[in-house]
């Protein structure tokens, strides 16, 4: 079978596991889990043994993620949701701390990228303070464990009292561009899983938010499912971590999201606590009023399942501006009103589920999730990976990719003109998705196909989001365009060079990482330079943090100045991309 | 058949090597001036008359012979693409791969000026490529209309948008030029098409030029004749990988320093350096480039000008008179052979900076850039991870220090954005075999990895 490895780094370069695994005791030796203040009003010494008892006790957990990039307006803004919500008889059990990216590099490469729009510790103090605000355990998953920076992140939050932290699966698919020492972050990450293992018995979870990696990529739930097996494999019998999955953003049925829960359940050998079911982000838009409703359901889904079989998993709660901008306290306030509703109300759907066909479902995933988890180390094993070493798995895996994985090792029936070559035991609500929105912006678009038959467009994302680029590309695709993809984290560099190889102007550029105008500034500047006159189409989030301000503001009047289209609709650019052509 | 015959003509020597296939190893070689210019023949059969008292007339007669040629300069073309990183850059790796050494590039639009230049220059070839497929056109229709109008008479080959290679093969013929089109060796995105286009130039090499260069007489004796640098590139690779039955060396670089050029092969996959985004044209594998004014000899003068006739002169603690004495010496007269020990002295520094500057412009680099999503950009091919240097050519085996000119492909302090091995293991190809493990790996590749393999691991002290 052949499988082309695109490789960072020669993973035979990596050093043997009796150096790591000395190397993992020494840091270990010289940590010691701290108290935060939900720790003490629980009387828990850890996030773990909380959940245990919760589940136990039949109470819903919900999870908030906290997304300012102050210290000062993170304590205020937390204090503010704690005390509130407990004014009004409300409650919430975890906050997530959203890191900027540039904690996820060594402190002395920060300065290599702008900063984006999250949170940053910039002393131990500030790492101590996160567990001391209010009485609501912190949980850091973006940009810790998988990034540059694993261990120092890992040791200076366990020091802090977190208990709990990720993300796995951005190893896969989150990069700091023009910091890539692929290497040096593989053997970080696994020294930070095997450091979090050795405080398994204390309570310690290693989280992994399957829609953030290849999940987010896979077209068949079936091989993700065999995919969380391969993580758990890395983690727990490797290196010694308790590992817990997260899943919702790419979930948008309901009884889908309860179906996986129980699949995730299932291959939970160790019984470790889940983390949270996140919120499904793919239905939440700029209509508020839609995302009250998505908020409804998913929540309904996650509260249901928790009653039925609990698995520890917190309920997120996601405010409905969450597409739009980092929301205020107030609108995390709100939201959580609205799933206190569903939590008050699920117990009238539970007895009505067809938990029978729920299981079939389920048992359906998780054999075929074992054929795939068997296929892919057996393969592997083939290829000459060393499947004892974790090191070597995670850079052979993430070397092979997504499409390969479910080429080679998928277990959807064969079929040449399935996607991928095969057709999906269960296709992913992502790939429905995908598709059911592509549909209706194709339907409403009058005379698509082959309206942009000759035109030339150019497609990109200047971070790792791929979702609006594809729905983008397809939409072209459908009406008769010729697509160039030029994937994910896209210099302007390459896109100059791309318009001078296809004579294309138009270049429809998907952005969520906080730099559209300096972004659409460099691409003029550059095509300039080549004499290129190009056209720009923006769409996603249109902000970034000016000099001065703290947290990304709309800069889309500064974009229509420059003579950036943004519109930001899909059902705009057959018109758009005519127009600047 | 007992046995394999490997010739190599050159610009300077006749080679040929007899590999017995029992014991797996070079057992006599030979060579004579190079008579190229006048009938090759004649080293030829002077090699097979030596060749005959060691193995006999019956053996001869029926062993396999192959050859390689570098000849008057070996195969030189020009490639005029679209864009630098992207089309330019696939075009002459697709070139120098199939063994040719670039005299002339040309990127964008081809101006009169541009066309003059090119013009001027020895060409035997031209790739003309460029455009993803439906993608660019106008520039490729304009610079075919500024090609057939040139003064131009060599083969063009077109390997762009296959859009409008009718178009474009038609504004040639019209203009009487011979152009043959090729699939698109840029289709797509992150896409590299190079087999048709390096079959064509070597086909092309083997059918026109070798006559041009008096080796007419030469193909009823031998079967084969490919482009010297193709063999040593093919040799290299096998090197590098190995076969089913043993276990290849790796990543790993070729320095081949000649009288006229140095050419430089490296054989890993490129992956980004610490802290680089990935940009430009797909790098091959194997990966050959040649600097056509890195010669020991008739470019010597071009190198020291590169390297500074007073550095060299300081690193030598002579006066700098002298070094251009020598250089005029060498430069009139390519047959020079250092005798004294200061002209040895000074050909060990030539060598030394001829490989010094050739592999700083192979190997790919990083460029600091203020963008908003990346801060550091690669273009080129990283060889951080190269573990083995292997040094052969005359100016470097013979030498009084092979592996201190070798030493030269080591990064130094001053080369900050460069991609190069902090250190490597050397080995020298004492025994000129490489041009012929390459024919032989069109036949058996077993068998030749391990005539390499046993010839460098013999001669290492």
């Amino acid at each position: 079978m052949e499988i082309h490895m695109n490789k960072r780094f020669e993973f035979k370069d990596l050093p043997d596991m009796a150096s790591i695994r000395s190397e993992i005791d020494k840091i270990a030796k010289d940590v010691t889990i701290g108290e935060t203040l939900f720790m003490k009003e629980k009387g828990v010494k850890s996030e773990a043994e909380y959940k245990i008892k919760m589940a136990k006790e039949g109470h819903i957990m919900k999870h908030t993620h906290i997304g300012w990039n102050s210290w000062d307006t993170t304590a205020k803004g937390t204090e503010k949701i704690y005390n509130e919500l407990t004014r009004r008889g409300s409650y919430v059990d975890r906050f997530g701390y959203c890191l900027d990216w540039v904690m996820g590099v060594p402190e002395n490469m920060r300065h290599l990228l702008p900063v984006g729009t999250g949170l940053t510790f910039k002393n131990p103090d500030e790492w101590a303070k996160i567990g001391q605000v209010v009485p609501v355990q912190p949980h850091l998953g973006d940009h810790m464990i998988g990034s540059l920076n694993s261990v120092e992140n890992t040791v200076n939050a366990l020091n802090a009292g977190v208990t709990t932290m990720g993300n796995i699966s951005q190893y896969y698919t989150y990069e700091y561009p023009g910091i890539d020492m692929e290497k040096e972050r593989v053997i970080g990450m696994i020294e930070a899983i095997g450091v979090m293992g050795k405080f398994r018995d204390q309570g310690t979870i290693i989280h992994s938010n399957l829609d953030d990696g290849f999940g987010a990529q896979f077209h068949d739930l079936a091989n993700l499912v065999g995919w969380a097996m391969v993580e758990r494999y890395i983690v727990e019998d490797l290196l010694g971590g308790g590992m817990s999955h997260c899943f919702g953003n790419l979930f948008s049925d309901p009884m889908l999201r309860i179906t996986f829960s129980q699949a995730m359940l299932e291959i939970n050998k160790t019984h470790t606590p889940g983390t949270m079911a996140y919120g499904n982000t793919i239905d939440f838009g700029f209509d508020y009023e839609r995302n009250f409703g998505a908020l409804s359901s998913y929540s309904l889904g996650d509260i249901i399942a928790q009653r039925h079989l609990p698995s520890g998993h917190a309920v997120t709660v996601i405010p409905v501006t969450e597409a739009a901008r980092i929301p205020s306290a107030d609108e995390i306030i709100q939201a959580h009103m609205t799933v206190d509703m569903m939590i008050e109300k699920a117990q009238y759907f539970e007895p009505y589920i067809d938990w029978e066909k729920i299981k079939a479902d389920k048992d359906i995933l998780v054999a075929c999730g074992r054929i795939f988890f068997e296929r892919v180390l057996n393969g592997l094993d083939d290829m000459d990976v060393d499947i004892t070493h974790p090191g070597e798995m995670l850079a052979a895996l993430k070397a092979i990719g997504p499409a390969q994985l479910e080429e080679k090792f998928g277990v959807g029936q064969s079929d040449k003109l399935a996607m991928r070559g095969r057709i999906p035991v269960r296709p992913t609500d992502i790939v429905s998705t995908i598709n059911k929105k592509q549909e209706a912006i194709t339907d409403k678009i009058a005379d698509l196909p082959g309206s942009l038959k000759g035109y030339n467009v150019i497609v990109g994302s200047t971070d790792v989001h791929e979702f609006g680029k594809e729905i983008v590309k397809n939409v072209l695709i459908k009406a008769g365009a010729n697509v160039y993809d030029l994937g994910s984290n896209v210099s302007a560099t390459e896109v100059v060079d791309t318009m001078g190889e296809t004579e294309c102007n138009v270049v429809v550029m998907s952005t969520f990482n906080g730099i559209a105008l300096s972004y659409a500034k460099e691409l003029f500047a550059d095509a300039k330079k080549e004499d290129i006159n190009v056209k720009l189409i923006m769409g996603g989030l249109l902000n970034e943090v000016k000099d001065g301000g703290s947290l990304p503001v709309d800069v889309k009047p500064e974009l229509v100045q420059m003579g950036v289209n943004c519109d930001n609709d899909a059902e705009k650019l057959v018109v758009n991309v005519k127009a600047a052509s | 058949m007992a046995y394999y015959v490997l010739a190599d003509f050159g610009s300077t020597f006749t080679k040929a090597a007899v590999v017995s296939q029992e014991q797996e190893r070079v057992i006599f070689s030979t060579q004579y001036p190079s008579t190229v210019n006048t009938d090759a023949s004649i080293a030829l059969e002077k090699c097979f008359a030596d060749i005959e008292g060691v193995i006999g007339k019956t053996a001869l007669k029926q062993a396999q012979i192959s050859a390689t040629s570098s000849a008057a300069g070996g195969l030189r073309m020009a490639v005029i693409g679209l864009t630098e990183r992207l089309s330019l850059t696939a075009g002459k790796n697709v070139a120098f791969g199939a063994g040719a050494k670039i005299v002339g590039v040309s990127a964008g639009k081809l101006t009169a000026d541009k066309m003059k230049r090119l013009q001027a220059m020895p060409l035997e070839m031209i790739l003309f490529c460029g455009g993803y497929e439906k993608g660019a056109r106008t520039v490729l229709i304009q610079n075919a209309k500024v090609l057939a109008a040139s003064d131009i008479n060599c083969p063009i080959i077109f390997g762009g948008n296959s859009e409008v290679s009718h178009e474009v093969r038609s504004i040639l013929i019209q203009g009487n030029k011979e152009c043959f089109v090729v699939p698109n060796i840029i289709p797509n995105v992150g896409e590299l098409e190079t087999r048709g286009c390096e079959e064509i130039i070597r086909e092309l090499f083997m059918k026109r030029i070798i006559n041009m260069k008096g080796l007419s007489k030469i193909q009823k004796i031998v079967k084969t004749i490919i482009p010297t640098p193709a063999a040593v590139l093919a040799a290299g690779n096998l090197l590098s990988k190995g076969t089913d039955d043993h276990e290849g060396y790796g990543e790993m670089m070729i320095v081949d320093v000649g009288g006229a050029t140095t050419d430089i092969h490296s054989y890993l996959d490129n992956m980004p350096g610490e802290g680089a985004k990935l940009i430009g044209a797909p790098e091959p594998y194997a990966k050959r480039t040649v600097e056509g004014d890195l010669g020991m000899r008739e470019s010597s003068d071009t190198l020291l000008a590169e390297a500074g006739y007073e550095t060299v002169a300081t690193e030598l603690g002579i006066d700098v008179k002298q070094v251009h004495d020598s250089i005029n010496e060498r430069v009139n007269n390519h047959d020079f052979i250092a005798e004294t020990g200061a002209e040895k002295q000074l050909d060990q520094q030539i060598a030394a900076n001829a490989v010094k500057i050739a592999v700083r412009r192979h190997c790919g680099q990083w460029e600091p850039i203020h963008s908003s999503n990346c801060s550091k950009i690669q273009v080129g091919k990283n060889l951080e991870n190269i573990k083995l240097v292997i040094g052969t050519g005359g100016p470097v085996i013979n030498s009084l220090d092979p592996e201190k000119i070798l030493r030269g492909v080591l990064r130094q302090k001053k080369d900050r954005y460069l991609l190069l091995p902090e250190e490597s293991a050397f080995l020298i190809d004492r025994d000129y075999l490489l041009y012929a493990v390459g024919l032989l790996s069109e036949i058996d590749r077993d068998f030749a990895f391990k005539v390499m393999d046993n010839s460098l691991k013999s001669k290492q002290s």
